[in-house]
Protein backbone atom coordinates (compact mmCIF):
# COMPACT_ATOMS: atom_id res chain seq x y z
CA UNK A 1 0.00 0.00 0.00
CA UNK A 2 1.46 3.40 -0.93
CA UNK A 3 2.33 6.25 0.91
CA UNK A 4 -1.30 8.17 0.02
CA UNK A 5 -3.00 4.69 0.91
CA UNK A 6 -2.03 4.55 4.54
CA UNK A 7 -2.36 8.30 5.47
CA UNK A 8 -6.07 7.58 4.02
CA UNK A 9 -6.52 4.60 6.10
CA UNK A 10 -5.87 6.69 8.70
CA UNK A 11 -9.01 8.67 7.98
CA UNK A 12 -11.17 6.27 6.42
CA UNK A 13 -10.65 3.67 9.91
CA UNK A 14 -11.58 6.81 11.91
CA UNK A 15 -14.44 7.65 10.35
CA UNK A 16 -15.76 3.67 10.03
CA UNK A 17 -15.12 3.24 14.15
CA UNK A 18 -17.00 6.85 14.31
CA UNK A 19 -19.85 5.50 12.39
CA UNK A 20 -19.63 2.53 14.36
CA UNK A 21 -20.19 4.36 17.46
CA UNK A 22 -22.65 6.49 16.01
CA UNK A 23 -25.36 3.39 14.87
CA UNK A 24 -24.58 2.37 18.46
CA UNK A 25 -25.63 5.59 20.24
CA UNK A 26 -28.67 5.67 17.63
CA UNK A 27 -29.59 2.22 19.00
CA UNK A 28 -29.03 3.13 22.80
CA UNK A 29 -30.79 6.40 22.75
CA UNK A 30 -33.84 5.10 20.98
CA UNK A 31 -34.22 2.34 23.70
CA UNK A 32 -33.56 4.30 26.45
CA UNK A 33 -35.93 6.85 25.23
CA UNK A 34 -38.56 4.98 25.28
CA UNK A 35 -38.03 2.85 28.67
CA UNK A 36 -37.41 6.28 30.48
CA UNK A 37 -39.90 9.10 29.39
CA UNK A 38 -38.27 11.68 31.12
CA UNK A 39 -35.00 11.31 28.40
CA UNK A 40 -37.41 11.17 25.82
CA UNK A 41 -38.99 14.71 26.86
CA UNK A 42 -35.48 16.08 27.45
CA UNK A 43 -34.72 15.42 23.81
CA UNK A 44 -38.18 17.00 22.60
CA UNK A 45 -37.34 19.88 24.86
CA UNK A 46 -33.93 20.58 24.30
CA UNK A 47 -34.21 20.00 20.39
CA UNK A 48 -37.76 20.48 19.12
CA UNK A 49 -38.85 16.90 18.70
CA UNK A 50 -37.35 14.09 20.33
CA UNK A 51 -36.05 12.20 16.83
CA UNK A 52 -33.97 15.33 15.89
CA UNK A 53 -32.40 14.93 19.61
CA UNK A 54 -31.59 12.15 18.38
CA UNK A 55 -30.45 12.89 14.82
CA UNK A 56 -28.19 15.21 16.33
CA UNK A 57 -26.74 13.98 19.16
CA UNK A 58 -25.82 10.83 17.29
CA UNK A 59 -23.86 13.11 14.59
CA UNK A 60 -22.00 14.93 17.82
CA UNK A 61 -20.89 11.89 18.71
CA UNK A 62 -19.77 10.54 15.20
CA UNK A 63 -18.09 13.92 14.72
CA UNK A 64 -15.83 13.50 18.17
CA UNK A 65 -15.15 10.15 17.68
CA UNK A 66 -14.28 10.42 14.36
CA UNK A 67 -11.59 12.82 15.51
CA UNK A 68 -10.40 10.83 18.77
CA UNK A 69 -9.87 7.59 16.54
CA UNK A 70 -8.23 9.72 13.77
CA UNK A 71 -5.78 11.18 15.92
CA UNK A 72 -5.26 8.05 18.40
CA UNK A 73 -5.45 5.12 15.77
CA UNK A 74 -2.76 3.01 17.13
CA UNK A 75 -5.64 0.42 18.05
CA UNK A 76 -7.46 0.54 14.40
CA UNK A 77 -3.94 0.43 11.74
CA UNK A 78 -4.73 -2.03 9.62
CA UNK A 79 -7.80 -3.23 10.72
CA UNK A 80 -10.50 -1.77 8.18
CA UNK A 81 -11.81 -4.43 7.15
CA UNK A 82 -12.69 -5.42 10.34
CA UNK A 83 -14.40 -2.11 11.57
CA UNK A 84 -15.90 -2.19 8.17
CA UNK A 85 -17.43 -6.37 9.08
CA UNK A 86 -18.08 -4.80 13.18
CA UNK A 87 -20.09 -1.73 11.16
CA UNK A 88 -22.19 -4.41 8.85
CA UNK A 89 -22.88 -6.94 12.10
CA UNK A 90 -24.15 -4.13 13.92
CA UNK A 91 -25.82 -2.29 11.92
CA UNK A 92 -27.83 -5.61 10.36
CA UNK A 93 -28.15 -6.50 14.64
CA UNK A 94 -29.43 -2.85 15.32
CA UNK A 95 -32.17 -3.02 12.76
CA UNK A 96 -33.59 -7.02 13.87
CA UNK A 97 -33.35 -5.85 18.09
CA UNK A 98 -35.02 -2.33 16.86
CA UNK A 99 -38.11 -3.99 15.30
CA UNK A 100 -38.37 -6.64 18.09
CA UNK A 101 -38.05 -3.98 20.69
CA UNK A 102 -40.81 -1.97 19.28
CA UNK A 103 -43.01 -4.84 19.06
CA UNK A 104 -42.74 -5.46 22.88
CA UNK A 105 -42.91 -2.50 23.21
CA UNK A 106 -46.26 -2.00 21.58
CA UNK A 107 -47.78 -4.57 24.16
CA UNK A 108 -49.65 -2.61 27.06
CA UNK B 1 -51.61 19.38 4.52
CA UNK B 2 -49.88 22.15 2.70
CA UNK B 3 -48.60 21.69 -0.45
CA UNK B 4 -44.98 22.56 0.71
CA UNK B 5 -45.27 19.63 2.86
CA UNK B 6 -46.49 17.43 -0.02
CA UNK B 7 -43.82 18.30 -2.39
CA UNK B 8 -41.47 17.50 0.93
CA UNK B 9 -42.76 13.84 1.28
CA UNK B 10 -42.83 13.11 -2.23
CA UNK B 11 -38.71 14.91 -2.74
CA UNK B 12 -38.58 12.23 0.43
CA UNK B 13 -39.87 9.42 -1.56
CA UNK B 14 -37.96 10.38 -4.44
CA UNK B 15 -34.53 10.69 -2.62
CA UNK B 16 -34.95 7.82 -0.45
CA UNK B 17 -35.69 5.78 -3.65
CA UNK B 18 -33.09 7.49 -5.56
CA UNK B 19 -30.53 6.60 -3.09
CA UNK B 20 -31.61 2.68 -3.05
CA UNK B 21 -30.50 2.75 -7.16
CA UNK B 22 -27.47 4.60 -6.84
CA UNK B 23 -26.20 2.24 -4.16
CA UNK B 24 -27.64 -0.93 -6.06
CA UNK B 25 -25.64 0.62 -8.76
CA UNK B 26 -22.66 1.04 -6.35
CA UNK B 27 -23.42 -2.57 -5.34
CA UNK B 28 -22.83 -3.60 -9.17
CA UNK B 29 -20.23 -1.44 -9.94
CA UNK B 30 -18.10 -3.16 -6.68
CA UNK B 31 -18.75 -6.41 -8.05
CA UNK B 32 -17.51 -6.33 -11.36
CA UNK B 33 -13.85 -7.72 -12.27
CA UNK B 34 -12.82 -4.69 -14.23
CA UNK B 35 -13.82 -1.84 -11.20
CA UNK B 36 -14.54 1.47 -12.85
CA UNK B 37 -13.39 3.79 -9.93
CA UNK B 38 -14.30 7.13 -11.28
CA UNK B 39 -18.20 5.48 -11.15
CA UNK B 40 -17.96 3.72 -8.12
CA UNK B 41 -16.93 7.49 -6.71
CA UNK B 42 -19.60 9.10 -8.76
CA UNK B 43 -22.35 6.31 -7.53
CA UNK B 44 -21.40 6.36 -3.65
CA UNK B 45 -21.33 10.39 -3.63
CA UNK B 46 -24.65 10.65 -5.21
CA UNK B 47 -26.25 7.42 -2.78
CA UNK B 48 -25.20 9.82 0.19
CA UNK B 49 -26.11 12.65 -0.80
CA UNK B 50 -29.74 11.38 -2.31
CA UNK B 51 -29.98 9.78 1.45
CA UNK B 52 -28.98 13.24 3.01
CA UNK B 53 -31.75 14.37 1.32
CA UNK B 54 -34.13 12.09 2.09
CA UNK B 55 -33.14 12.13 5.50
CA UNK B 56 -33.75 16.43 5.48
CA UNK B 57 -37.01 16.51 3.48
CA UNK B 58 -38.63 13.47 5.55
CA UNK B 59 -37.59 14.46 8.55
CA UNK B 60 -39.19 18.56 8.09
CA UNK B 61 -42.48 16.28 7.36
CA UNK B 62 -42.40 13.53 9.93
CA UNK B 63 -41.61 16.42 12.84
CA UNK B 64 -44.07 19.67 11.54
CA UNK B 65 -46.77 16.90 10.14
CA UNK B 66 -46.80 13.37 10.81
CA UNK B 67 -47.26 13.37 15.04
CA UNK B 68 -49.43 16.07 15.11
CA UNK B 69 -51.74 14.78 11.95
CA UNK B 70 -50.86 11.18 10.79
CA UNK B 71 -49.80 9.55 13.72
CA UNK B 72 -53.03 10.73 16.08
CA UNK B 73 -55.14 8.92 13.08
CA UNK B 74 -53.23 5.75 12.60
CA UNK B 75 -53.76 5.28 16.38
CA UNK B 76 -57.31 6.05 16.65
CA UNK B 77 -57.79 3.13 13.96
CA UNK B 78 -57.68 -0.45 13.66
CA UNK B 79 -53.82 -0.52 12.51
CA UNK B 80 -52.60 1.25 15.54
CA UNK B 81 -49.75 -1.22 15.81
CA UNK B 82 -48.41 0.03 12.19
CA UNK B 83 -47.55 3.04 13.99
CA UNK B 84 -46.38 1.69 17.08
CA UNK B 85 -44.23 -1.15 15.53
CA UNK B 86 -43.70 -0.29 11.71
CA UNK B 87 -43.06 3.92 12.14
CA UNK B 88 -41.09 3.73 15.33
CA UNK B 89 -38.92 1.41 13.49
CA UNK B 90 -38.42 3.11 10.33
CA UNK B 91 -38.28 6.80 12.36
CA UNK B 92 -35.16 5.37 13.97
CA UNK B 93 -33.49 2.65 11.15
CA UNK B 94 -33.27 6.07 8.78
CA UNK B 95 -30.78 7.48 10.97
CA UNK B 96 -28.35 4.28 10.66
CA UNK B 97 -28.01 5.18 7.04
CA UNK B 98 -26.31 8.23 5.83
CA UNK B 99 -23.43 7.27 8.73
CA UNK B 100 -23.01 3.64 6.22
CA UNK B 101 -23.19 5.29 3.09
CA UNK B 102 -20.57 7.91 4.49
CA UNK B 103 -18.18 5.03 5.36
CA UNK B 104 -18.71 3.47 1.60
CA UNK B 105 -18.20 7.23 -0.02
CA UNK B 106 -15.19 7.92 2.83
CA UNK B 107 -13.17 4.24 1.60
CA UNK B 108 -14.25 4.45 -1.83
CA UNK B 109 -12.34 8.20 -2.61
CA UNK B 110 -9.79 7.50 -0.11
CA UNK B 111 -9.41 4.21 -1.93
CA UNK B 112 -5.89 4.37 -4.52
CA UNK B 113 -6.25 1.60 -6.65
CA UNK B 114 -4.42 -0.48 -4.11
CA UNK B 115 -6.85 -0.14 -1.63
CA UNK B 116 -10.12 -1.20 -3.95
CA UNK B 117 -7.61 -4.10 -5.62
CA UNK B 118 -7.38 -5.38 -2.26
CA UNK B 119 -10.25 -8.19 -2.40
CA UNK B 120 -11.09 -8.34 1.36
CA UNK B 121 -11.66 -4.58 1.38
CA UNK B 122 -14.01 -5.13 -1.91
CA UNK B 123 -15.76 -8.16 -0.47
CA UNK B 124 -16.25 -5.69 3.06
CA UNK B 125 -17.40 -2.62 0.96
CA UNK B 126 -19.53 -4.61 -1.39
CA UNK B 127 -21.73 -6.46 2.21
CA UNK B 128 -21.76 -3.02 3.64
CA UNK B 129 -23.75 -1.97 0.29
CA UNK B 130 -25.43 -4.78 0.30
CA UNK B 131 -26.55 -4.20 3.75
CA UNK B 132 -27.19 -0.25 3.09
CA UNK B 133 -30.09 -1.04 0.25
CA UNK B 134 -31.10 -3.98 2.24
CA UNK B 135 -31.83 -1.59 5.17
CA UNK B 136 -33.10 1.27 2.66
CA UNK B 137 -35.67 -1.17 1.08
CA UNK B 138 -37.19 -2.38 4.10
CA UNK B 139 -37.92 1.43 5.39
CA UNK B 140 -39.36 2.08 1.96
CA UNK B 141 -41.59 -1.34 2.17
CA UNK B 142 -42.50 0.18 6.07
CA UNK B 143 -43.60 3.48 4.14
CA UNK B 144 -45.76 1.69 2.28
CA UNK B 145 -47.47 -0.10 5.53
CA UNK B 146 -47.56 3.23 7.37
CA UNK B 147 -49.49 5.26 4.16
CA UNK B 148 -51.23 2.13 3.74
CA UNK B 149 -52.75 2.27 7.51
CA UNK B 150 -53.52 5.37 6.84
CA UNK B 151 -55.74 5.22 3.88
CA UNK B 152 -57.72 1.93 5.98
CA UNK B 153 -58.53 3.91 9.39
Amino acid sequence: MNKLAKNSERIITGVTAGSIVAVFSIILMTVFAEVNPAFKKWLAVNFTHHWIGKSVLSIAVFLVTTIIFTMFNKLFKNKLVLLLWVLIIIASIGVMLLLAFFYWHSFP
Amino acid sequence: MSSVLIVFLVLHIIFGTGGIVLMTAYLLLISKKNIEIKWLKVSSILAFLAFLASWIFGGFYYTSYYGKAVKPVILKGHFARVHEILMETKEHVFLFIPFLSLVIVAVTLAASGDLISDSKVKKALASLAFVVVGIALFILILGIFVSGAVGKT
